[in-house]
């Protein structure tokens, strides 16, 4: 590291002093957003953060002018928590990061308009990722990392700073995405369900108004807690909501986006095409596709096991186990037909031996009350329509479209 | 609700205390080849030990015998009454253990030492002194008094039945904490798989998901090797049968495999599958072919003298054939769910668990 020499040291800083000031006064957003992208790790930044820890006594610098001065409660933190993270010190940097945040806001309320957003939204950002680093530091020190749980704090506070009536209103949806990555990363999502009420069910708020950009965000996450409380209807809107809403050339999040939105829509009986999984490399959910069109529980077991990690740390392998009724339905159904063909009279009389040795031929081992009480269930949830005759262990399947299709419904509980 | 705020801070959430700590319990899986006619003296893994109820905590001359048997009755003492313990005047008979320490020794010292010990662990008394007999087990206490509460139909008793739940549930989250804080990459802890199956089993009623978190979120934090035990896989069985309505794998399964601890969870949601699997035969059996109760009960898993009544409760007449068998009509329409807490019916295979438990006890059940 090429050290400055105090002279280029003090010229840097008190740059950066003047371009600080200027973004204010000028009111020039993107200016003022670039000077705390930690995470951009730009040239500048790194270059004057190399500055303050030669210069070691910035406050001094900051105190010379009142054009500085009176931004002295945000701008000492922040050179502190620079230096630090340019030291690789990402505990002090968060803290001082998050005192440099808590000053910002105070100022940031009493600027009327709107125009500081971008800059808030920076701070979003750079908060969670910085605590999500911090913590890193502490879990691998053999500390309890805390860091991200108040960054998610110090997000709610913003949070509450714009849900008010002026235009500043619509920044709550970019911080409350952000509050859903953190508590999604800590497995604490039951806190989503406070935001997600103010943005809702408040008065204040336009769900239209907000940035598209957010509104897919929000859709997402929203859509993926009704994925986990299986609530395939209210899932399917939100997350197609989202695909249709996202910039198609975000190729990464569309595919964010079908990894669970396929799920949901396989439970609503809805294949997707071959193609849709190639082009967007979702190939581990093939084969269960492939087991629903053919009635092949040896294959959806075969499938879940294969990719049961993946599935698992997802969330969706409770939802893909359940489409195994409508394997049962399509395999019925595929003995019905070759029965039709063979003779039409006796095709809706179906014996349960038929159905066991079908099961047999696909290695499944089930006995005759086995089958019998999927056969129950099946008739129960109308995935077939027609009865069982208990003595003749046989199923009467009704004459008329005894296999009903989902059509986008969920299977009746 | 003072007292039971009082009775509450008897118990610490002392993460030691739960059973990732003990190498002296064997497992608590329970063989159905090792019952024997007289479960007290050979069942060697049923490990829960009652505690001494005196007040005082005074305990017997012996508890330094390996032999020793400690024998539980319910004594009806407001000063003493823990969580978990019935109200003064029901008699739930007693519950006998074979496994003389509940606590290991160590843990013991060590809680001892730090002066954690719950009011009714004191020898005489005095916080700072313990003995085997007293120390206790949390998690497997709690979950052995979740079941007993369940089968004592007092509706007083719900309140304990919240408490009790609410430490079941914290002392388990402690115990995953430890064991994530702890894990080395290869290996899990002896009872892991085991006590991670708890969870799974406890929250196999998908509607409780929306005030807590949901199942699916709370496998991405398990490791993987845990996921594949047996113990997991059993519990995951069981979770797939229950919330797929798949009564008959649900009940056979449950009385394969099922541990004395898992099952002390799983028993409640039996009759609530029976009562489901009566409705689903009800609905979509042929009209003119009434179901036979012998085979109804073979299907269930209950003895044949429980399936009448538990047809009526399930609000279903029964009729009898010439012969005198008696049959289940379908198609009925005053199918309802058997309301609040109704005669515990024993499933077959698992009458040693019932037994064990109900020994001599005026609990409304149904014994061998």
């Amino acid at each position: 590291m090429a050290y400055p020499s105090m002279g280029e040291a003090h010229r840097r800083i008190t740059d950066y002093l003047n371009k600080f000031s200027d973004a204010v006064s000028d009111q020039d957003v993107a200016s003022l957003a670039q000077l705390f992208s930690f995470s951009s790790n730009s040239p500048s930044l790194l270059s004057l953060a190399d500055a303050l820890n030669f210069f070691q006594d910035a406050n001094r610098l900051i105190k010379q002018s009142d054009k500085f001065s009176q931004f002295g409660e945000i701008l000492a933190p922040l050179f502190r928590s620079l230096q630090s993270y340019r030291l690789g010190n990402l505990v002090d940097a968060y803290h001082a990061f998050e005192k440099f945040a808590n000053a910002f806001i105070q100022e940031f309320r009493n600027w009327e308009s709107s125009w500081a957003l971008q800059a808030l939204y920076v701070i979003a950002y750079e908060i969670r990722v910085l605590a999500e680093r911090a913590d890193r530091e502490l879990a691998s020190n053999g500390k309890s990392p805390e860091k991200l749980k108040g960054a998610g704090s110090f997000l709610m506070k913003v949070f509450g700073v714009l849900a008010g009536k002026g235009p500043k209103r619509v920044g709550a949806l970019y911080v409350t995405c952000q509050l859903f990555k953190i508590y999604f990363k800590l497995g604490t999502v039951h806190l989503c369900r406070s935001v997600i009420r103010s943005i809702e069910t408040a008065r204040i708020f336009d769900f239209e108004e907000f940035p598209r950009r957010d509104k897919v965000t929000y859709m997402y996450y929203t859509g993926r807690l009704e994925v986990f409380n299986e609530n395939f209807p209210a899932a399917d809107h939100k997350l197609s909501y989202a695909l249709t809403h996202c910039n198609p050339l975000r190729e990464a999040n569309i595919r964010m986006i079908l990894k669970y939105l396929i799920p949901v829509k396989l439970s609503l009986g809805i294949l997707p095409n071959a193609w849709l999984l190639e082009k967007y490399n979702l190939l581990e959910y093939s084969n269960v596709v492939q087991a629903l069109k053919r009635g092949d529980l040896r294959l959806l077991r075969h499938a879940l096991q294969e990719h049961e990690d993946r599935f698992l740390r997802s969330g969706v392998y409770l939802v893909l186990e359940k489409l195994e009724l409508q394997v049962y339905q399509r395999l019925v159904k595929k003995i019905y037909i070759i029965q039709k063909q063979k003779d039409p009279s006796k095709a809706h009389q179906l014996k349960l031996e038929v159905i066991v040795k079908a099961l047999k031929w696909l290695e499944m081992d089930m006995d005759l009350d086995e089958v019998e009480c999927i056969m129950t269930i099946l008739i129960y949830k109308n995935l077939v329509k027609g009865y069982f005759a208990h003595k003749s262990k046989v199923v009467v399947l009704s004459k008329q479209d005894p296999f009903p299709k989902l059509n986008g419904k969920p299977v009746n509980s | 609700m003072d007292e039971s705020g009082r009775r509450r801070q008897q118990w610490r959430n002392h993460p030691s205390s739960s059973a990732s700590a003990s190498p002296s319990t064997g497992p608590t899986r329970f063989r159905s080849q090792q019952y024997s006619s007289n479960p007290t003296k050979t069942t060697q893994s049923s490990n829960f030990v009652p505690r001494s109820t005196t007040t005082t905590g005074t305990t017997p001359h012996n508890t330094r015998n390996p032999g020793y048997v400690p024998r539980w009755k319910s004594v009806s003492n407001a000063n003493n009454q823990q969580e978990g313990e019935t109200e003064a005047g029901e008699e739930v008979g007693s519950i006998v253990g074979t496994c003389p320490f509940m606590c290991p020794e160590g843990e013991r010292a060590q809680r001892e030492r730090l002066r954690d010990l719950a009011i009714f662990e004191r020898l005489n008394g005095d916080p700072r002194k313990t003995s085997p007999a007293l120390a206790v087990k949390k998690v497997k206490f709690h979950i052995v008094s979740h079941h007993r509460l369940q089968n004592c139909g007092s509706s007083s008793i719900s309140s304990l039945q919240y408490l009790n739940m609410e430490q079941l549930m914290k002392t388990l989250a402690s115990l995953y904490t430890l064991y994530e804080a702890n894990h080395s990459s290869n290996s899990i802890y002896e009872n892991e798989a085991e006590f991670r199956s708890f969870h799974v089993l406890l929250h196999l009623d998908s509607k409780s998901q929306q005030r807590e978190e949901s199942l699916s979120f709370w496998f991405r934090r398990v490791p993987s090797l845990v996921m594949k035990s047996n113990e997991m896989h059993f519990a995951r069985q069981v979770l797939r049968f229950y919330r797929m309505g798949i009564y008959r794998s649900f009940l056979c399964t449950v009385s394969a495999e099922a541990s004395y601890l898992q099952y002390c969870i799983i028993e409640p949601y039996v009759n609530e599958v029976r009562a489901l699997a009566v409705s689903y035969i009800n609905n979509c059996c042929y009209k003119l072919h009434p179901y036979p109760l012998e085979d109804l009960s073979k299907l269930l898993m209950m003895k044949e003298s429980d399936m009448e009544s538990f047809c009526h409760a399930c609000g279903l007449k029964t009729l009898s054939d010439d012969g005198g068998n008696k049959l289940l009509p379908t198609k009925q329409t005053t199918f309802c769910n058997p309301k609040g807490s109704f005669q515990s019916y024993s499933i077959l295979g698992l009458q040693q668990y019932e037994r064990s438990i109900y020994s001599s006890g005026n609990c409304r059940q149904t014994t061998a």
